[in-house]
């Protein structure tokens, strides 16, 4: 039996530098041919038959009749592998094909991993783009698998694991999707538990010793107080008392509103010919982009909020 | 929203014309939440005050609560300081710019 693969023959060529008997057969390095007959010997046209689609992934070695199918490896009984050893195997040393372990088969083999890399960076953008979970994994299966192995004898395997390919991406979509949404909910839960306070607010509450007050209006729910906010009070205030009602009920420091946002609440406020100075479209700015509501004791500015439709609590 | 104080009034309601207690928030001298009747002088901090003291005479804008007969709730109010002393509070006479002024009083004598 004659070994094929491309390093096989230099090793051949190294290890055996002289004629050399081996099971293999004789080989000269020289003359770079075997010294025996093929054993697959001549051939007549009646005893051929056709490799087609001998495989899945490569091509036909004899798909039409020709002169050289008399002898299976080419017109030499000593030729191997039809003088192709970088692309084909014999190792039955009655027939040739290409291997697809050979350097061709190792591009191949690259080219299909760089594809997967492609692949799986398409699919991470599709799915940061939209969580359509199902098609995401059909795709990303289908592909893969395609990539993987490619060829047409795989198209029938890719129809018949289709269905579960595609059962099984339901699953996961719907797993992920419940997931999805149950992180959802929590952050709506989330907002819908914080509320954010005005500078009002907490002089009220840790200034005038009406924390009771404050805490009811809260209902259990976390504060929020914005930057502007937080420096009104400690414009007289105690920055460790604040601290401290913050950290007691789970509360924080609000973001920072943009400055276009600010602008556009001052001109919001204009157009319904309201006023909102600076520092108070501050503090509202922080709730907008925190997404929460505002209990305020600015009369003013709670009407403002009201008029346009900014979710706001008044405390008396 | 930056701190106010407020001035408690006894007035007549421009909509129902009853007399009744209004609470009035502005927003002039140190904003802590006083609270002050008419007559009253207005406090100063050290820093970060809304307008200067010592002024001639100032308007500043209010912001009243509802009206205890017929729930009117007209969206301003004056309130009027000399030399830092609370001498009126009243109905938007509509004489001033309060939506585009940059400060939430007008001074209108030095």
């Amino acid at each position: 039996m004659r070994q094929r693969p491309f390093t096989s023959v230099f090793a051949i060529f190294l290890i055996l530098s002289t004629s050399t008997s081996t099971a293999l057969g004789y080989y000269n390095p020289k003359l770079g041919r075997f010294m025996q007959r093929d054993p697959v010997g001549p051939v007549n046209a009646a005893q051929i038959t056709p490799l087609v689609n001998r495989g899945a992934a490569f091509e036909p070695v004899y798909a039409v009749p020709s002169p050289h199918q008399d002898y299976r490896e080419g017109l030499s009984l000593y030729e191997y592998v039809r003088s192709s050893p970088a692309g084909s195997v014999d190792p039955s040393g009655q027939f040739s094909y290409p291997d697809i372990k050979s350097a061709a088969g190792l591009a191949a083999s690259l080219y299909g991993m760089y594809d997967t890399v492609t692949t799986l960076k398409g699919a991470f953008a599709r799915f940061a783009a939209d969580l359509s979970w199902r098609n995401l994994a059909l795709t990303l299966a289908v592909e893969a698998a395609a990539t993987c192995v490619g060829g047409k004898a795989l198209d029938k395997l890719v129809d018949f694991a289709a269905p579960l390919l595609r059962g099984a991406a339901d699953k996961l979509a719907r797993g992920l999707r419940r997931k999805v949404d149950k992180v959802a909910r929590d952050a709506s839960d989330k907002v819908r538990r914080a509320v954010a306070l005005d500078a009002n607010v907490i002089v009220r509450a840790l200034d005038a010793g009406e924390v009771a007050v404050v805490d009811r209006a809260l209902a259990g729910r976390t504060p929020i107080v914005s930057i502007t906010a937080a420096k009104e009070y400690l414009r007289k205030g105690d920055a460790n008392v604040l601290r401290e009602f913050l950290a007691a009920r789970g509360g924080r420091i609000g973001k920072a509103p943009s400055e276009t946002l600010v602008g556009d609440l001052q001109s919001q406020a204009h157009i319904i010919g309201r006023a909102l100075h600076l520092a108070d479209a501050r503090v509202v700015g922080s709730a907008v982009v925190e997404s929460v509501p505002l209990l305020t004791k600015d009369a003013q500015v709670h009407r403002f909020l009201r008029a346009v439709g900014i979710p706001v609590e008044y405390l008396p | 929203m930056s701190a106010f104080n407020s001035v408690r009034v006894s007035m007549e309601c421009p909509a129902c014309g009853k007399v009744g207690p209004r609470v009035v928030q502005f927003k002039f001298a140190d904003c802590w939440q006083y609270e002050y009747e008419v007559g009253d002088i207005v406090r100063w901090a050290e820093r970060r005050n809304v307008g200067q003291p010592a002024l001639r005479k100032v308007v500043a804008v209010g912001t009243p609560n509802e009206c205890l007969f017929c729930g009117d709730c007209p969206d301003t109010f004056e309130v009027w300081v000399e030399l830092d002393k609370i001498v009126k509070v009243c109905p938007d006479s509509g004489r001033f710019d309060f939506v585009h002024s940059s400060e939430p009083y007008i001074v209108v004598e030095h």
